[in-house]
């Protein structure tokens, strides 16, 4: 495929959406029939032409960088271009079909929403936004997307703003990545201070000395990294700024598939795997900064996934999950194993967009988010959403022949072989605790049989075939990575004796385990709930470790009252000396205007009066 | 300067006071037009009392005082218009109703 084709192909996959944003804004706002089609039509372009472009990479260093001139402040060029290498590509292909398909579910569960064309255009804005983050070759550009796409998920989570909580949700997802957002505005600073350049390139290529000039007590590349970091735990939803992802649920389910399961949440690991270079060009302190960001993953990874588990509302049942997931992801891109993060976040985007399909699915039928509710209402008899909802828990938990064994493997067995035997502990803690959560809510689900008389429980149409499509990526998808993607970049694949096969067994093992207990508890009732037990526990895991509660103080604490006193001083000197100001003009104003008495002859006496006092003044002079 | 010029003088001043005495004691709007009115007469015989003793042979003081008039009846028409509009509007042509602008 010749340059010139390609480039055309990518303007069209990220382009195609944003024309359907406009045509939708400007013609179809009414018109919800036509509003759906179009913005249908756009994000498919984008899927069959990312497709295409996907197939057209046929070399593991294929790599291309298109840059035009775009802010030229003085000698410093900021460029706007595309960036097209296999891990960018990769990623343009997830969003554009993950989009297409929950575009196309879209059709079922929002079909009675009177806003419905407001959503489609909202959503195609997003799929832009996200795709035009994916192809940036700079950080600068890069951050533009970043803050569109945080835009987007803004718009969509306050969806139907109409309910207080869902304007709460949206409002503080979007100043809890702002603070983390501060962190890429930071890294962009130091880059561009350290190197003079923010292109991935040129900073790949940037010299190791200059990447290790102390800035401040530590390296340019350190400070990069951990703003880069902070960044991504706004973002991807990493301690301790994930308590806005689970607020999230509050947006449509389709929403929550789409932007915080499998792309949104997902740019944070894709911006760190865009930067892992960081690793080989910083000193011991960047390295040590890596392992301090691997760490918080993998603090985040079993602190949510322990929220998981009591949590009854079955979206933020998957919520937490991702956010575990999304650790495991960042996990082993800090410790160095990029590909294994990013088939992790290609095999998750797949399976945790079918779970929450599958939960929309249920929730469009019972009009309920509570598990039990469902369970009640006969949630199990569904068919489609329910073999969905198995293959998507099977893959979730890292189970043989599910995409989510092959990734998660990927992850243990690298940290297995770099000898990170306290991660691999915890990360197999962690699988544990995720086969657990995620059982728990097949069990719940099919302890229950229903009345099964009252409700006419049916699946949207629309629903079936992204289900059914997603289903095979839940299967395949870790295949697909092996099989075809892992061979375009440019990583040798060693063999590491039985080091696969020892992870495989052990983690699959871990996972039954999790899978038989939570049998025993939710579905045969024989043993106790654990948390019935560990009360204290329990009660620290509801209320979500505390750390929304100690925001809330925080805020409370210092930031209400610095507000309450900056109002005084507005109020009192500022507000007080501007209507000084003010009121002084208007006294001096009114004073004069009694000259203004609209009788003819004082003005009159007066013209004369100031000719007399002109005539003296010249005569004098 | 001649006695002949002087007398001239002292009638155009007095009819120039008169027309602003008129014009700021009047309360009636065609009042105020004559004042007005006399006091472009008294620039007339101003201009043509210089002419005639000042500089005999020359006749701008005639040409300036033609054009006054001509001036003066513009004005009167103008003003005269105006008057009408006042007393349709206020019903009443003393110029102290007619405060509109007042500040």
């Amino acid at each position: 495929m010749s340059e010139l084709l390609q480039i055309k192909l990518t303007l069209t996959t990220v382009l195609a959406p944003i024309v359907s944003f406009v045509l939708i804004f400007l013609f179809f706002l009414r018109q919800h029939a036509i509003a759906r089609w179009v913005s249908l039509l756009g994000i498919t372009t984008s899927a069959a032409c990312s497709t295409m472009l996907l197939w057209s990479v046929d070399s593991p260093a294929h790599h291309e960088t298109v840059s035009l001139p775009w802010l030229l402040p003085g000698d410093i060029n900021f460029s706007i271009g595309l960036l097209l290498d296999p891990l960018s590509l990769v990623m343009l292909w997830i969003v554009a079909l993950i989009g297409t398909l929950v575009q196309m579910y879209s059709f079922s569960y929002m079909e009675d929403d009177a806003n419905q064309a407001k959503f489609f255009a909202f959503i195609s804005l997003f799929c832009f936004a996200m795709m035009g983050f994916t192809i940036a070759p700079n950080l600068f550009q890069s951050y533009v997307f970043w803050e569109l796409v945080g835009l987007g998920s803004y718009l969509l989570i306050g969806f139907w703003n109409h309910l207080p909580s869902a304007a709460t949700a949206a409002r503080k997802a979007f100043i809890v990545t702002r603070l983390g957002d501060l962190g890429f505005f930071a890294a962009i600073l130091v880059a561009f201070a350290g190197l003079g350049s923010v292109d991935y390139a040129g900073m790949a290529a940037g010299k190791n000395s200059l990447w290790t000039a102390s800035l401040g007590g530590l390296d340019v590349a350190t400070w990069t990294s951990i703003g880069l970091f902070l960044a991504v735990a706004g973002k991807s939803a990493q301690f301790p700024l994930y308590g806005w992802l689970p607020d999230a649920m509050e947006g449509p389910t389709p929403v929550s598939a789409l932007i915080h399961a499998a792309t949104m949440v997902a740019a944070g690991v894709y911006l760190l795997a865009r930067n892992s270079f960081l690793l080989t060009v910083g000193s011991e302190s960047c390295v040590i900064a890596w392992e301090g960001i691997a760490a918080i993953a993998m603090l985040t990874a079993l602190m949510s996934g322990a929220v998981a588990i009591v949590q009854n509302d079955i979206k933020r049942v998957f919520a937490y999950s991702t956010i575990s997931q999304l650790g495991y992801m960042v996990v082993g891109i800090g410790t160095g194993a990029v590909v294994a993060g990013m088939m992790h976040l290609f095999t998750h985007a797949f399976f945790k967009a079918l779970l929450f399909l599958s939960a929309g699915a249920f929730i469009h039928a019972a009009h309920s988010n509570s598990i039990q509710d469902i369970a009640r209402a006969g949630g199990s008899r569904l068919k489609v959403p329910m073999y969905s909802l198995l293959a998507g828990s099977f893959a979730l938990a890292g189970l043989f022949p599910f995409a989510g064994f092959y990734s998660k493997d990927a992850i243990l067995e690298h940290l297995l072989v770099e000898h990170h035997y306290i991660f691999l502990a915890a990360a197999l803690v962690g699988v544990l605790v995720t086969s657990y959560y995620t059982f728990r809510v097949i069990f719940v689900m099919i302890s229950e049989k229903g009345d099964g008389h009252d409700h006419h429980l049916h699946t949207g149409a629309w629903m079936v075939p992204p289900l059914v499509l997603l289903m095979i990526g839940a299967l395949f998808s870790g295949n697909i990575w092996n099989f075809a993607v892992k061979h375009w970049f440019s990583i040798k694949h060693v063999e590491h004796g039985n080091a696969a096969l020892i992870t495989a067994l052990v983690s699959s093992g871990v996972a039954l385990i999790g899978i038989y207990y939570s049998w025993r508890v939710f579905y045969k009732k024989s043993s106790a709930d654990p948390m019935e037990k560990m009360k204290g526990l329990a009660n620290v895991l509801r209320e979500k470790w505390y750390l929304d509660w100690s925001y809330d103080k925080l805020v409370h604490a210092i930031y209400l009252p610095f507000t309450w006193l900056l109002n005084r001083i507005e109020l009192r000197f500022v507000k007080g000396a501007l209507d000084g100001i003010g009121t002084a003009c208007m006294n001096v104003a009114r004073g004069f205007s009694r000259l203004q008495s609209g009788e003819v002859q004082q003005y009159f006496g007066l013209m004369l009066a100031a000719t007399a006092v002109v005539i003296l003044l010249i005569t004098r002079l | 300067m001649t006695a002949g010029l002087m007398a001239y003088m002292l009638i155009s001043v007095t009819m120039f006071g008169l027309g602003i005495y008129g014009l700021m004691e009047r309360r009636n709007l065609v009042g105020l037009l004559i004042s007005v009115e006399l006091m472009l007469n008294a620039a007339g015989i101003n201009f043509m009392a210089f002419n005639y003793y000042l500089m005999p042979d020359k006749v701008d003081g005639q040409i300036m005082t033609i054009f006054v008039i001509g001036l003066a009846a513009a004005e009167a028409t103008l003003f005269l218009a105006i008057v009408f509009a006042v007393f349709r509007y206020y019903r009443s042509i003393n110029v102290e109703k007619v405060d509109h602008l007042r500040g």
